[in-house]
């Protein structure tokens, strides 16, 4: 169950990168021309950053340690 | 040959990226929906942090001064304003911080100026006319409007927020905003409402002090109107010095003595020609309200922030400060335009107006 849970996870993780991301360089582009709108420093946009920055993390200490798994299984 | 059969075949990569940007579309539409569209009324319901001094009155012109400047009007069609008070300016020759550089710093020409006084307005406490200018022809045309205020007290120099409520996104008509405040004169706002950020001071009330990048625009119950930058603007000060008004969109255009800054604080995006809305100060309790049209070829261009910083400066205002533009300026006179805004307008946060209950 907790691994098909993992794998859940490992799949959508990445995915909900790749969507804030797409959306931070939309708003960051956005803010150059109107930097007035808040585009980056709402709360909303606070909150979401850091849920960007929490889901890179684990996505990236996911990715290390599946990396780490198949070095082993290799040896 | 059943369990191969059960086995899904995975979604092309490029198909998986592309559901995820698309997912990230309407993402950012539920993030600007929210943030942008859906009004959310304020629990703040503000402090008072100053009071009217009614012993603080300034002259309204006498009737003999008003009568000889329309006649000046009248007989100088081209040159009221920028003859009589624009000598001194230079013209914003070097515009480049966060940078205002579009390009065209030299000034503008009056050589082309015509000005036709539209309205005028005079009772006991207020008096105002309002001008519409041309300058330029063909497709440089600027058209720009000119309300030259005369108020006995700052009191009579009022904004009102949409629906009468502070909050976030609430927005009214213009004209709507006008009639319900029983406004003779109105102007579209700083759009405060657009914004998380940014000093709010509305009839002596404090709503919000936190600062964001923009310049700072302050009126006084002692009828000054003083600029600041959000490095330089303390707001226990300025509570203490008595503000009656204070705006938040920038950026300030004038020095103070009636020069154009040499920079201003916005971007190159935003210097770009615009419809404009702005308010400038003269002396206590003379003011000017200015609102350029814009986006409409042969019959205004709209005004870079140089340009408008240079028509304040034409003006007599020893300190201008910029309002929302775009298709938020709009000028509203006894219930209806004065300007043609672009697209009929937008509905507004906040604006300022004269006269009122």
């Amino acid at each position: 169950m907790s691994k098909k849970i993992a794998n859940i996870v490992m799949k959508v993780l990445p995915h909900i990168t790749i969507i804030l991301c797409v959306m931070f360089i939309t708003l960051w582009i956005l803010d150059i021309y109107n930097p007035l709108m808040n585009f980056l420093n709402s709360t909303l946009s606070k909150v979401l950053m850091l849920m960007l920055f929490i889901i890179a993390i684990l996505t990236s200490i996911l990715t290390v340690a599946l990396q780490r798994k198949s070095y082993k299984e290799d040896e | 040959m059943e369990e191969k059969k059960k086995i899904k075949k995975p979604m092309a990569i490029w198909k998986l990226i592309l559901t995820d940007i698309l997912l990230a579309a309407v993402c950012i539409g539920i993030f600007l929906l929210y943030h942008y569209i859906i009004p959310m009324k304020s629990s703040n319901s503000g402090t008072v942090i100053s009071q009217i001094d009614e012993s603080n009155n300034f002259k309204l012109p006498s009737t003999e001064d008003s009568t000889s400047e329309e006649e000046t009007v009248s007989e100088e069609e081209t040159t009221k304003r920028s003859s009589k008070r624009g000598s001194g300016n230079t013209g914003n020759t070097g515009t480049s911080v966060i940078s205002s550089d579009s390009g065209d710093s030299s000034g503008i020409s009056n050589a082309d100026k015509t000005t036709e006084v539209l309205e005028n307005y005079s009772d006991s406490n207020i008096t105002f006319d309002i001008s519409k200018v041309e300058l330029g022809s063909g497709n440089d045309k600027i058209t720009y409007y000119v309300a030259d205020i005369y108020v006995t007290n700052v009191k009579y120099l009022l904004t009102a927020f949409s629906n009468g409520t502070y909050g976030k996104n609430i927005r009214e008509d213009i004209v709507d905003m006008a009639n319900d405040n029983n406004a003779v004169l109105a102007v579209s706002g700083d759009f405060y409402g657009n914004s998380e950020d940014g000093v709010v001071i509305r009839n002596g009330v404090l709503y919000r002090s936190t600062l964001n990048d923009a310049d700072i625009c302050v009126l006084f119950t002692d009828g000054s109107l003083k600029t600041y930058s959000p490095d330089v603007f303390n707001a226990d000060e300025v509570i203490a010095q008595g503000a009656w008004q204070a705006w938040t969109f920038g950026p300030a255009m004038l020095d103070g003595n009636g020069n154009v800054l040499s920079s201003f604080n916005t971007t190159s995006y935003l210097n770009k020609e615009n419809p404009r809305c702005a308010i400038g100060y003269i002396a206590e309790g003379h003011y000017v309200l200015v609102v350029v049209d814009g986006r409409d070829d042969g019959y205004s261009k709209g005004a870079t922030l140089t340009e408008l910083a240079q028509i304040m400066a034409d003006e007599g205002c020893k300190t201008a400060y910029n309002l929302d533009g775009g298709k938020s300026a709009a000028m509203v006179y006894k219930g209806e335009f004065v300007n043609q805004p672009v697209e009929g307008g937008r509905t507004l946060s906040d604006i300022i107006y004269i006269g009122g209950n």
